[in-house]
Parts: structure tokens; C-alpha cells; sequence
């Protein structure tokens, strides 16, 4: 299933896939339901930003490294 | 100095910060998301770019440099952030009981129907997040490299170090995880009442 989902099954395999979920409403539903919690999950879930000033903080460390070493 | 620290003739170090910084918001989130504090986050992304700087002569060109840098994440997550915090590492079920094999054979059905997606649909964002932060952190961090940052299985397997069958493991258990913890919340909120069919709920 979650093979399935990720695009990750290999085509003959996804195709027979397919075709057994067209005729099985229970592993149908049940595919529904994994690709609806991944798709919660990716849609969702926010991505958090990076604070401001990180890169600039992260660039003020590696000057200090690069200035230790000269 | 008598010369620039980044003159083009060291070795590919002079682009480090152009070519990696592209990637400063993938490795936050996920470092915010391991460790679930935002002063954490930053200070593991800022260690694991220092990390990244002085092995960059060993980054090979043409490789892929993003799941590089995550790989130095994790494992400044590992070695640095788990000691600091005292926490013993956690039994890894996934690479103890084996492959994606036993994980699909042995877990009993979390037994969730068709009705029921329509009420996930109602669970809140912060309630993925919830269900999120409980995971383990190598479910979660499978999950957060999959299902956020849309790595492949082979390069979370890279990054992770671990068996492509391992990732499918943790990711599998890791999400079936988050479905039942997302279905317990939905319960706990009276939008699905245990053992009724969805479609019997009446509203209004």
C-alpha cells in the first residue's frame, strides 16, 4: 500500500495493483485511507522557516573558522 | 590575511556557501521537527553547516549534495544532540525484528475503513504535528525525510545508513503509527464514535 503510494511499486507490479484495487472495495478503502493520511501529512504538516539571521549567523561561524586557521 | 579565504582555487570550498545555503530551510525544519525546539533547531543546523564546511573537500561533485548535508544533520543529531540531552538511544524495533517483511506481517490492522478517511479530513494541522512529534525518533525521522522533504527511499537509506528495507520498515510502522494516533485524536474529539459508522453521525 504504502509502496503504492509512494510511486514506488514497479510498473507490472503497479499495474496488477490497480487492477485488484478496481475490483476490491476493501483494500480500495483502505488505499484511500493511506494515501488521505499521507497526503494530511505532506499538505498539512507546515514546514517551519528558518529564523532570520541564520544564515548570516551561520556565515559569521565558518569566517571565524576560516580566520582561526589563517 | 593575505588572501582570500575563498579564492576559486580551493578545491571547490569557494562556492560552499552558494551551494549549500539553498538547502538552510529543509535542514531547520527537519532539525526543528527532531528536536522539536527552536533553539535546538538552530543550533544543530549551525553546527552541521560547520560540520559540512570543513568536510566539503570530501563532498564528491556531482553526488547528491542535499541528502550529504542531511546525513551531517542526522548524525550531529545523533552524536551531539541526544548525548547533551541524556537520552538513551532508543531500541530500534525496526532493525531488531527485521525487514519491511516482518513489519507488514506482524503488526495487527489498525482495521480503518473507507468511512473513515472522511473524518481525518477534520483532524487539525496542529493535530499532525501532534501525532508527528510522539513518533520515535527514527520513525520520525523517516517520515519527516519522506513526507517532508520528498526524499526516495535509497536516499533516506543513505542518509539514515540503513538498509532500503529498514526505511520501508520504519516508514511503514511509522506511519501506521501516525494513522492510528490522527484516528485516536479524531475519537477524543467525538468526530468518530468508536465502533459507529461514520455516516450514522447526525449533525444539526
Amino acid at each position: 500500500m504504502y509502496l503504492a503510494s509512494d510511486n514506488q511499486l514497479e510498473d507490472d507490479v503497479a499495474i496488477h495493483f490497480e487492477q485488484h484495487l478496481e475490483k476490491c472495495p476493501h483494500c480500495a478503502g483502505r488505499f484511500q485511507a493511506v494515501v488521505h493520511v499521507l497526503t494530511l501529512v505532506r499538505k498539512r504538516c507546515r514546514r517551519v522557516p528558518a529564523p532570520q539571521g541564520l544564515i548570516v549567523r551561520i556565515r559569521q561561524h565558518i569566517r571565524i573558522v576560516e580566520e582561526g586557521k589563517s | 590575511m593575505t588572501t582570500t579565504a575563498h579564492s576559486d582555487t580551493q578545491g571547490g570550498k569557494w562556492d560552499f556557501e552558494s551551494a549549500t545555503m539553498p538547502f538552510v530551510d529543509g535542514l531547520y525544519n527537519a532539525a526543528y521537527r527532531m528536536s522539536r525546539n527552536a533553539q535546538d533547531a538552530e543550533d544543530l543546523v549551525q553546527e552541521a553547516y560547520l560540520k559540512a564546511y570543513k568536510y566539503y573537500d570530501k563532498f564528491e561533485e556531482g553526488t547528491n549534495l542535499k541528502a550529504w548535508l542531511f546525513k551531517i544533520l542526522k548524525n550531529t543529531f545523533i552524536n551531539s544532540y541526544r548525548k547533551k540531552q541524556n537520552v538513551p538511544p532508543q531500541a530500534d524495533f525496526a532493525d531488531i525484528e527485521g525487514g519491511f517483511e516482518s513489519a507488514v506481517s506482524d503488526q495487527a490492522p489498525v482495521a480503518i475503513e473507507d468511512p473513515e478517511t472522511e473524518l481525518l479530513a477534520e483532524v487539525l494541522d496542529e493535530d499532525v504535528q501532534r501525532a508527528l512529534d510522539e513518533l520515535s525518533d527514527d520513525y520520525r525521522m523517516a517520515v519527516v525525510l519522506a513526507d517532508l522533504e520528498g526524499f526516495s527511499y535509497k536516499e533516506i537509506a543513505e542518509i539514515l545508513d540503513v538498509p532500503v528495507g529498514t526505511v520501508m520498515s520504519r516508514l511503514y510502522r511509522g506511519r501506521r503509527k501516525l494513522e492510528s494516533t490522527l484516528l485516536d485524536y479524531a475519537r477524543e474529539y467525538g468526530y468518530l464514535r468508536e465502533r459507529e459508522p461514520v455516516k450514522m453521525r447526525t449533525r444539526g
